[in-house]
């Protein structure tokens, strides 16, 4: 019997990144390749939402529907990786400011399917 | 300018290790992110010593930011009850090596980037290349995450990311780079 795998979402199978977008844009637009809207930092991107902690939990939930999830780091992030080599993780706190934050690598595939390397803070929106 | 090279204890601590042989390496299993990548750290075993070289997230407050941070190298002596993962479910391999290290380099990038109208500089620890009797290991930084290439073979200063990989992809930032290489034998 093999050692059984946890996956992003209920019931998944081992899923690339690219299976994602639709899903993901659906719910968070994207614009020249980035999600959110420029942050305050060069390299950031924001998503402002009332609910922050909720919104990050969500996006990471449907970009990263299907990663392998078994890397649960020590300071409450996880880190899930795609079948396409891509890599997310989603970080509870950060170690600025606090918020949470997700983040996409390609890590030097080739295809990105229009979407850029970024990091994603999210921000309570006031 | 954001220096997150290594401060002078860190290089004095590094510089131990020249002259030593590394019994061996543990870090992550190579299994969890293909090639050649592990997360946070790798440990080196010498017969006196243990010395965690660790690829944490550290502010960055490249032009002022308050929200941002990068993964940024630092060394230090530990007990090996402390060498372990990142990773609270994962256990660590021990790989071993036996051979002593020659001469280890530190790779540096200097950048001046311009970007939304103002101008700052970055000076970054990308690599740090061990030389032993017939090849060369590197432990190389990833820009955005905690994750740690580990390359082996010769010549391998040709095989690491371009300079300015951090900023390449953005169209809004302007750079310039420049890439030193720092030797501690």
């Amino acid at each position: 019997m093999g050692l059984r795998v946890h996956y992003v979402g209920r019931k998944q199978a081992f899923r690339s990144l690219q299976d994602n977008i639709e899903h993901t844009i659906s719910s968070y637009p994207l614009s020249n390749g980035n999600f959110g809207v420029k942050g305050s930092s060069r390299g950031v991107r924001e998503i402002r939402s009332r609910n922050h902690e909720g919104t990050a939990k969500d996006f990471f939930n449907k970009i990263a529907q299907g990663g392998i999830l078994d890397l649960k780091t020590i300071s409450d992030g996880v880190v899930s990786r795609m079948k396409d080599g891509s890599i997310v993780s989603y970080r509870k706190y950060t170690s600025s400011n606090n918020s949470p934050a997700v983040e996409i690598r390609f890590r030097g595939l080739k295809s990105k399917y229009g979407i850029n390397d970024q990091k994603i803070h999210f921000v309570q929106k006031k | 300018m954001i220096n997150f090279c290594l401060n002078e204890e860190e290089k004095s601590i590094l510089k131990e290790i020249v002259g030593k042989k590394i019994v061996k390496f543990r870090h992550d299993p190579f299994d969890k992110f293909g090639g050649d990548t592990v997360y946070g750290n790798v440990t080196l075993f010498t017969d006196d010593s243990i010395y965690m070289i660790e690829y944490d997230y550290a502010p960055y407050p490249l032009f002022g930011s308050k929200d941002d941070d990068h993964p940024r190298f630092s060394i230090k002596r530990i007990g090996e009850e402390e060498a372990i993962s990142f990773f609270s479910d994962v256990t660590q391999i021990d790989v071993p090596c036996n051979d002593e290290a020659k001469e280890i380099e530190l790779v540096e990038d200097y950048a001046d980037v311009e970007w939304d109208g103002k101008n700052d500089s970055t000076k970054i620890l990308i690599a740090i290349i061990f030389r032993f009797k017939d090849y060369e290991m590197a432990i190389q930084g990833d820009y955005m995450m905690p994750l740690l290439d580990i390359l082996k073979g010769n010549s391998l200063k040709d095989n690491l990311v371009r300079p300015g990989d951090e900023f390449s992809d953005d169209p809004e930032t302007k750079f310039k780079v420049t890439r030193t290489y720092v030797d501690l034998h």
